[in-house]
């Protein structure tokens, strides 16, 4: 949401122009999503890897929505993206882990250290999701064993929205996993 | 049309005794009204998990024209012979209001054949209010108190009205009084039992809360037993204590106060320090209040009051003029009062007051989000216990946040309030 209202102001301003409704409308149904189900993202620990624009991107992200990034890795090396993440962490989460040039034997490491509710990463990240239990989005390059890439976006506010949407049905379907029959609810 | 005015009156009805676990009640009626009733309220049960289900005549229209007693005849003997339930309470709907079935005559019947109460609530939804639907449970229920042997209960002992065990908080207030040495006979109805109800005239003193549902009950308990009431509330950390000091006074045993005394000071030293680190994030911030029964109202401004927090609006669907007059009393000058309001006068305050947060039930979530207004939800519909000490710590926690949730400041109503200057990062 941060990025993409920056993006747009950005260009608002470079351009002279007034945002179309159209534009707002898509930003006024990716807050009202993020509304109606804030309950659900408070306070979940995320552990994000990938490439470093979109890792920054989803940091950010998963900050609006109310969830708590714990672990945020990139591959490739560069001390910009360490300072940028840690600027986006300092209101919620300044002990958060940040590696630049690191790899996923780290972050299984971290993730062993200290646990999460969800893990974002690339088809590789399935096996420490597997091997610690972890709900699983799938976010970045390369998505080896998924479909949908070409149709579905990922940036923007609609990609906001489906990106919110996989991960409320990740945490979700945990929580109908692993009810008590007393909690398994019709309503969510 | 009274029925579109007042759609609670069978539903009122029904919430009142669906919480007894053993028993179950049929609806004779269309199967659309049963679902109002189907297991959507937290309450949970010790034992039977009978009232979780929930049984319909499913009146047609064959049944409609030529009359739907037969069926209901039919039905019961069948559930009763399946369930061996200790007791029955048949719902009219409307439907039946208007076809004019003797449903008191096939209740006797049922009743005579099988050995065990079977007990009619008139409660066809265009006959009345909310209120009067609370009143017609009270009448079933009171049937069943007086049927059962007082014998060996203590002279300090007591019935819990009104509570309806929500995420278990009839076992939390029950422990309490336990540990101050009170016994508790029936729990009217959450976690009930028609065994424990049928004794419940031997109980000292009926504790009523939810005063809304529960009031007449105690009433009648009070004209044909002498039993006394007091209102009571569990919600915050005042009021708690009161309910547990003021049972204690009753009873005017030095014992049962000094356990009382030392029950609520360890409970509150242990959360204080919890309810004090969120306070700090939200002295200062406005709350909105729409419930159902004023007295909740009371205890809620109470309960802001610890968080920092001011009400600013404040309203309840069934109020009296008392309680409204109570109500003043209690809130700051410029609070808003509103009786028996709707969404579009709620939205207008809400607006108006600038408020933070708004404490509703279900229908007043959507009111909230949209204005950008974080939401706590304090309905039947919960599965967090609000009552007692753990309740104000978990109320204090959700309050928090859903207030604090980073969401609302994408919202235009956090641009309206914002400082003028915003650092994009």
């Amino acid at each position: 949401m941060t990025g993409t209202d920056r993006l747009i102001e950005t260009l608002r301003e470079l351009a002279a122009v007034d945002v179309p409704d159209i534009i707002t409308e898509e930003r006024g149904r990716l807050l009202d999503l993020m509304i109606d189900t804030h309950q659900h993202f408070h306070r979940c620990r995320v552990a994000i890897a990938g490439d470093p624009d979109q890792v920054l991107g989803l940091t950010e992200f998963c900050r609006d929505l109310g969830m708590i990034p714990v672990h945020v890795l990139t591959g490739t090396t560069g001390s910009r993206f360490e300072r940028a993440a840690k600027d986006i962490l300092a209101s919620v989460n300044p002990a958060a882990n940040v590696k630049a040039g690191g790899d996923l034997m780290l972050l299984h490491q971290w993730i062993k250290n200290e646990p999460v509710d969800l893990l974002i990463a690339n088809t590789y990240g399935k096996y420490i999701a597997r091997a610690e239990d972890i709900p699983f989005v799938r976010y970045g390059w390369p998505i080896l064993d998924r479909i949908g890439h070409q149709y579905f976006p990922t940036v923007g506010y609609r990609g906001g929205l489906r990106l919110a949407e996989q991960i409320l049905n990740a945490l979700l379907d945990r929580l109908d996993r692993d009810a008590p029959e007393e909690k398994f609810e019709l309503v969510l | 049309m009274r029925q579109g005015q007042h759609p609670g009156f069978g539903e009122s009805a029904g919430v009142c005794v669906l919480r007894l676990a053993c028993r179950h009640l049929p609806y004779h009626g269309p199967v659309g009204c049963a679902i109002y009733n189907w297991d959507i309220r937290g309450a949970l049960s010790s034992g039977p998990e009978l009232h979780r289900n929930s049984f319909t005549t499913d009146l047609r229209e064959r049944d409609v024209v030529f009359g739907g007693e037969p069926k209901l005849y039919r039905s019961l003997v069948e559930l009763i012979d399946v369930h061996q339930p200790k007791a029955a309470f048949v719902y009219s709907t409307c439907i039946v209001g208007i076809i004019g079935d003797d449903v008191k005559a096939v209740c006797r019947r049922v009743s005579d054949e099988k050995g065990i109460p079977v007990i009619p609530v008139e409660s066809p939804g265009f006959r009345g209010t909310k209120r009067d639907g609370y009143r017609a449970a009270c009448e079933a229920i009171f049937k069943l108190v007086g049927t059962g042997s007082t014998e060996g209960i203590s002279p300090v002992s007591l019935n819990i009205l009104g509570d309806f065990n929500l995420a278990g908080e009839v076992w939390i207030i029950k422990e309490y009084y336990a540990r101050m040495g009170v016994e508790v006979v029936a729990t009217i109805t959450g976690d009930g039992r028609v065994g424990d109800i049928s004794r419940a005239h031997g109980a000292a003193l009926n504790v009523v809360q939810c005063s809304g549902s529960m009031m007449h009950l105690a009433q009648l308990m009070k004209e044909r037993y002498g039993i006394p009431f007091m209102r009571v509330s569990y919600f915050g950390l005042e009021d708690m204590s009161e309910a547990l000091y003021g049972v204690a006074r009753y009873f005017e045993d030095d014992d049962v106060m000094e356990r009382a005394k030392e029950l609520v000071h360890g409970e509150v030293s242990a959360i204080l320090p919890e309810i004090a680190r969120y306070r700090e994030d939200l002295q200062g911030k406005r709350a909105g209040i729409y419930v159902g029964g004023a007295f909740k109202a009371f205890s809620l401004v109470r309960a802001l009051r610890h968080l920092g927090m001011r009400t600013a609006l404040v309203g309840s669907q069934t109020g009296t003029p008392e309680d409204y007059e109570e109500l003043r009393r209690i809130c700051d000058d410029g609070t808003i009062i509103v009786d028996d309001s709707n969404p579009l006068e709620l939205t207008a305050f809400l607006r108006e007051k600038e408020c933070d947060l708004f404490i509703g039930g279900v229908k007043e979530r959507p009111i909230a989000y949209k204005l950008g207004v974080a939401f706590c939800d304090h309905n039947h519909e919960r599965k967090e216990p609000l009552e007692g000490f753990v309740g104000m710590s978990n109320f204090a926690k959700e309050v928090h946040a859903s207030v604090m949730s980073p969401v609302w400041k994408f919202t235009p109503r956090a641009k309206r309030t914002a400082p003028v200057h915003e650092e994009v990062a």
